[in-house]
C-alpha cells in the first residue's frame, strides 16, 4: 500500500443499471387452478369469456407466478452486483385496465412494498395486453430519461412479458405496442422476451410483439425454471463490460421453455 | 521544464475470473523532443483484441513520433484522421494476417496526448477519458463516446471511426499535465455526472513530474490493484504526462512534509535530528541538479563516499535520483 491513491480519493459513480419491466397477465384464466388437491363445488361461473368449475383449494397459476417473481427478486438481491444494478418494474394486466403496480426503483428500497403489492395480486376480468405493454414501454422510457439526466449508464432495457391468453383490450392500443416494440427491438433498444403461459397462449400474438426471439412456452408451470433463468441471466448482465457482446444463456432455455 | 510520463495496466476482476488476459494496453515514447503517450482499450467482444490494443498503442506512438510537427501544422483534421486510421488499420491488417484473424477481432479504442516544448497533439476514440492541467486547476477535454448503453461504445474498426474520433491540437502555454484513463480507471477517477476529474489525478501528475517511472509505475500498479480494480470488473489502466509547473512545483519548492514523504525519511519533523537528515537530501538534491559522480559529490559534499552512497541508495530507491553508469542526477528537472 503506498500513498498515491486512497479509497477516499475515488469518485463514486452510480452501478450500470438493467432496467427490466415484466409485463404480467393477471387476467381471469390465471386464477384458473394448475396443481394441488382441490374439491369440487359444483358451482360454475363465467370469467374471460369461458365458463369454469369453482372448486376449493388447489394453487392457481396466479399464485405460481407469483412464487417465481419473488423467487427473481430473492435471487438478485442474493447477488452483489445484480442487487444494486437491476431495478424492475411491475406491469399487470387484468380487470378492464392495465397497472403499474411496482415502478422502477432500487431492488432493496423497493423491498417492503414488494411483499405487499405482488402478493395482493388477483386474477380477474380481461386481458388487455396492447394497453399494458404501451404502459411497460413508457416506465421504460422515463426511466432511461431519469438515467440520462443523472449520469447513470444503463444497458439495454429488458421488456419480460407473460400471458396465458389472447389479448382483448383495445385493437389500436394493441397494433400501437406491437409496432413500438418492433420498432424498439430492431434498433436494438429493447430485448423482449415473450413467454406464453399454458396451452392456450396466444402465441402468434407473441411473436408480433418480437421480431428477433420467437416466443416460448412455458414447459407446464414452471416458472422458477424462468425467473432462476432471467436472474442469472440479469446477473451476468450487469457484469458485462462496454465492447462485450451480452449473450443469452440459449442451452439454459431448454431447461424452462419450448418452442411450439 | 521537460515532460515526464507513467503508465500502467491491470487485468480486472472479470477477466481475472475468466482467466481473460488484460486488454487494456498502454505505451508511452519520447524522442527528438516529443513526448507521446497511448492508452488502448481492446474490445470485449473481439477475441484477439489485447493483440489489438497492443499493436494499436505500438503502432499509434511510432507515428506521432516521426509525423507530430505535421500533425500539429496541418490545418484539415479529416485528413489528420484519416491518416492516422488509415496507419492503425494498415498494422492491425498485418496483425491479423499473422494471426489469422478478421481485423474486427483485434478491435480497440484509443487515447493520444503527445507534446513537444509548445504545442500538444491529443485523439480520442471510444469510451475512456482524456483530462488535463492548466494553472487555474484539473479539465476534462475529451468524455467517454458510448452508444446510448453500456456496454456499447466505438472502436478503431468500426465503420465511423472517423466520424466518431475527436482529435485536439494547440500551444500549451499553461498546461502541465495530460492524463488518460480506460473506462475501468473512470469509474473511480472521473465522475461521470458532473463530467469532472477527480482531484487526486493531481497528485498523480506531481508523481510523474518527481519520481522515476521505474519507481512510480510499481507504485501505480500497486495504488490501482489495491482500490481501483474492486470498483469495476473491468481491466483498468491509466497514463500521466507532465511537467512541473506551479500547480506541480519543483522538488526545492515543496514544504518540508512533502519532501520529508518524497525521501522516504521517517521520524517526527519537529525533532531537528529528523531535519537534519531531510535537509541532507536537499543538499544532495540541489548539487545533483547537474549530473555528477559519487566521486565528486561525496567531494562536495565533504563526506565519505561510503557514506554518500548509502544515501545515494535511498534517493534512487525512492525514485528521486536516476543513476546512468557512473553519473547521478535527480530525476525532476
Amino acid at each position: 500500500m503506498n500513498d498515491l491513491l486512497r479509497k477516499q480519493d475515488l469518485e463514486t459513480n452510480p452501478m450500470t443499471r438493467v432496467p427490466i419491466c415484466l409485463c404480467l397477465d393477471v387476467s381471469g384464466s390465471m386464477g384458473r387452478i394448475v396443481g394441488g388437491e382441490t374439491r369440487k363445488t359444483g358451482r360454475t361461473v363465467e370469467v374471460d369469456g369461458r365458463t369454469w368449475d369453482v372448486v376449493e383449494g388447489g394453487i392457481t397459476a396466479l399464485q405460481e407466478l407469483v412464487g417465481g417473481v419473488n423467487l427473481f427478486y430473492d435471487n438478485l438481491l442474493e447477488d452483489d452486483v445484480a442487487r444494486y444494478s437491476a431495478e424492475i418494474c411491475i406491469v399487470t394486466f387484468g380487470g378492464n385496465s392495465a397497472e403499474v403496480v411496482l415502478d422502477f426503483a432500487n431492488l432493496e428500497r423497493q423491498e417492503g412494498e414488494r411483499q405487499e403489492k405482488i402478493s395482493s395480486l388477483q386474477a380477474r376480468g380481461e386481458t388487455p395486453m396492447g394497453e399494458a405493454v404501451n404502459m411497460a414501454l413508457d416506465c421504460l422510457e422515463e426511466r432511461k430519461k431519469s438515467y440520462k439526466d443523472s449520469g447513470v449508464d444503463y444497458f439495454q432495457p429488458w421488456l419480460v412479458l407473460m400471458t396465458d391468453g389472447e389479448p382483448n383490450g383495445d385493437v389500436a392500443e394493441l397494433n400501437r405496442a406491437i409496432s413500438r416494440t418492433n420498432e424498439l427491438a430492431n434498433n436494438r433498444k429493447l430485448t423482449v422476451f415473450p413467454i406464453g403461459i399454458g396451452v392456450e397462449a396466444d402465441m402468434s400474438c407473441l411473436a408480433k410483439f418480437s421480431p428477433k426471439r420467437p416466443p416460448l412456452r412455458l414447459k407446464g408451470m414452471n416458472f422458477k425454471g424462468f425467473f432462476e433463468w432471467l436472474s442469472s441471466s440479469v446477473s451476468r448482465t450487469s457484469q458485462s463490460m462496454p465492447g462485450s457482446k451480452i449473450k443469452l444463456d440459449v442451452e439454459g432455455i431448454k431447461s424452462w421453455g419450448e418452442l411450439d | 521544464m521537460v515532460w515526464k510520463s507513467v503508465c500502467c495496466a491491470l487485468q480486472g476482476r472479470g477477466h481475472l475470473k475468466k482467466n481473460i488476459p488484460c486488454q487494456d494496453k498502454v505505451t508511452r515514447r519520447e524522442e527528438n523532443g516529443i513526448h507521446v503517450i497511448v492508452l488502448a482499450d481492446g474490445a470485449g467482444s473481439a477475441v484477439f483484441s489485447h493483440f489489438g490494443a497492443e499493436c494499436v498503442v505500438n503502432c499509434v506512438a511510432e507515428f506521432i513520433l516521426k509525423k507530430f510537427f505535421d500533425l500539429i501544422t496541418c490545418e484539415d483534421g479529416h485528413k489528420v484522421k484519416k491518416e492516422l486510421l488509415s496507419v492503425i488499420l494498415k498494422s492491425l491488417e498485418e496483425e491479423a494476417m499473422e494471426r489469422k484473424c478478421l481485423i474486427k477481432d483485434l478491435a480497440s479504442t484509443l487515447l493520444v496526448a503527445a507534446v513537444s516544448d509548445k504545442s500538444f497533439f491529443l485523439a480520442h476514440l471510444g469510451d475512456g477519458v482524456i483530462g488535463y492541467l492548466n494553472d487555474t486547476g484539473l479539465k476534462t477535454v475529451s468524455t467517454p463516446d458510448n452508444g446510448e448503453f453500456a456496454n456499447e461504445t466505438f472502436f478503431v474498426t468500426s465503420v465511423n471511426a472517423e466520424a466518431r474520433m475527436k482529435i485536439y491540437k494547440g500551444e500549451l502555454k499553461k498546461i502541465s499535465g495530460f492524463v488518460l484513463m480506460s473506462d475501468g480507471t473512470e469509474q473511480s477517477l472521473y465522475n461521470k455526472r458532473n463530467k469532472t476529474l477527480a482531484p487526486v489525478i493531481k497528485r498523480l501528475l506531481h508523481r510523474t513530474c518527481l519520481i522515476s517511472p521505474e519507481i512510480l509505475t510499481p507504485q501505480l500498479e500497486d495504488a490501482l490493484g489495491s482500490v481501483v480494480i474492486d470498483n469495476t470488473y473491468d481491466d483498468c489502466s491509466i497514463a500521466l504526462l507532465a511537467r512541473t509547473s506551479e500547480q506541480l512545483p519543483p522538488l526545492d519548492e515543496l514544504p518540508l512534509s512533502e519532501r520529508q514523504t518524497l525521501f522516504k525519511a521517517s521520524g517526527n519533523p519537529l525533532l531537528r535530528k529528523v531535519r537534519q537528515i531531510i535537509f541532507r537530501y536537499d543538499e544532495i538534491c540541489e548539487i545533483l541538479k547537474n549530473p555528477i559522480t559519487l566521486h565528486e559529490l561525496s567531494r562536495k559534499l565533504h563526506l565519505k563516499k561510503r557514506y554518500v552512497k548509502k544515501k545515494l541508495q535511498r534517493l534512487i530507491e525512492a525514485g528521486i535520483v536516476i543513476r546512468k553508469k557512473f553519473m547521478f542526477k535527480i530525476y525532476c528537472q
